[in-house]
């Protein structure tokens, strides 16, 4: 288990979430939420797709990490009015200390989505229907929308769902870290 | 991206006060990794744990100190150095005597890196960073070197995969992955690997 001393919590509610142990409810572990913000920070990109929000954890660190760099666009997509609901109190409570990020928060299907949106994200974080074929087309969808150079991110690449498989035939790479339940890990894609 | 909004846009992403100084002073813009491709490794390396770091080409310190300071967070541990030449080696000793790091113990070793990764113990490295001599055969050698002395699911990161020297090649051919960032130099960039990893 990585210590919680490893994270810099970029919120204090991001941090009572983990004290609150919401986190292992299948939430993303926050080190690779961790890794996730530092490759945004160092892609430069300002354009962001979040493709399942859950709780808007995840979510809440894409728009810390934004506001770090001096604000940007982010849209997220979730099926699941529970967590549509969670997910826009969370970002609401942070809005304080976000304002230069324009948050989006859509309810839809990620497929019907992908069809038909105008986005071009230059970042993208893909955690959401975790079925191979579901992510496979939700890639496949994505790509060509992604800007030149942009980066793709993935979650639970690591572990009996299969998503490696996908990940790679997409060009992108494998990282296998500590996991909080039966899955985990980072996918990368870059265009 | 110009130096300007770099600046701008980076300025609040150092582990230390130290090294937000040297890159307002200009010293990262002489060829230290950037910032932001330092916290990336950073974070790999806090993701992935471990207590036991390398790193091949230490430059003057700057990529030394965010990673013994990333070992500080994980609970301590051993970061070894290797650099070539005994006055960046000074240096690099001087920055991380002024850190606060009381379970990190360190060492700059001044050699050839693919020696340095030889005298190491077995199965034994968490995490090594490579920015040493930029050109693909000798990467390929501090590659094959390190093989042995990984860890299982042990990372390697390295430097300046893109522009000027391209060593991407090298992380591809062993099955990792080479990221283009913002540069601040003649190149940049970060490759990926994860042991354990092809043979080359």
């Amino acid at each position: 288990m990585i210590p919680a001393s490893a994270i810099n919590w970029p919120h204090p509610l991001v941090k009572q979430a983990w004290d609150d142990d919401v986190y292992p409810s299948g939430v993303t572990e926050p080190w690779v939420q961790q890794a996730v913000a530092a490759l945004l920070v160092a892609s430069g990109q300002t354009s962001v797709l979040e493709l399942g929000s859950y709780l808007g954890l995840t979510t809440a660190w894409l728009a810390c990490a934004l506001q770090r760099m001096g604000g940007g666009i982010l849209t997220t997509v979730e099926l699941e009015p529970e967590r549509i609901h969670h997910t826009m109190t969370l970002l609401a409570e942070i809005e304080i200390d976000t304002p230069d990020v324009e948050v989006e928060v859509l309810c839809s299907d990620t497929i019907l989505l992908l069809q038909r949106t105008g986005l071009r994200p230059g970042f993208a974080w893909v955690d959401d229907d975790h079925t191979p074929a579901h992510v496979d087309e939700e890639l496949t969808l994505l790509r060509p929308l992604m800007k030149p150079g942009g980066l793709i991110c993935m979650h639970d690449v690591h572990g009996p769902l299969g998503l490696d498989a996908v990940c790679e035939r997409h060009g992108g790479y494998v990282l296998r870290f500590p996991v909080l339940g039966p899955a985990g890990g980072l996918g990368v894609i870059q265009l | 991206m110009t130096d300007k909004k770099a600046r701008v846009r980076f300025a609040a992403h150092f582990p230390a006060p130290q090294l937000s100084a040297a890159f307002t002073d200009g010293a990262y813009h002489a060829g230290a990794t950037e910032p932001w491709v330092q916290r990336v490794v950073e974070s790999l390396l806090l993701a992935n744990g471990g207590d036991t770091v390398i790193e091949l080409g230490t430059y003057k310190g700057h990529t030394s100190a965010v990673l013994c300071l990333a070992l500080e967070r994980l609970g301590g541990g051993t970061f070894i150095g290797a650099e070539l030449r005994e006055d960046w080696a000074q240096e690099a000793r001087a920055l991380l005597k002024v850190l606060t790091l009381p379970s990190v113990q360190w060492q700059i070793v001044v050699g050839k890196s693919v020696d340095v990764v030889n005298a190491q113990s077995n199965d034994s490295i968490d995490f090594a960073w490579i920015d040493s001599d930029h050109n693909i055969p000798y990467l390929k050698q501090e590659l094959t070197a390190l093989q042995p002395k990984l860890r299982n699911e042990a990372i390697v990161t390295g430097h300046d995969v893109t522009g000027t020297w391209a060593l991407a090649p090298a992380f591809i051919e062993a099955g990792g992955i080479a990221l283009n960032f913002p540069w601040i130099h003649a190149g940049g960039g970060l490759g990926i690997l994860q042991a354990p990893y092809a043979v080359l």
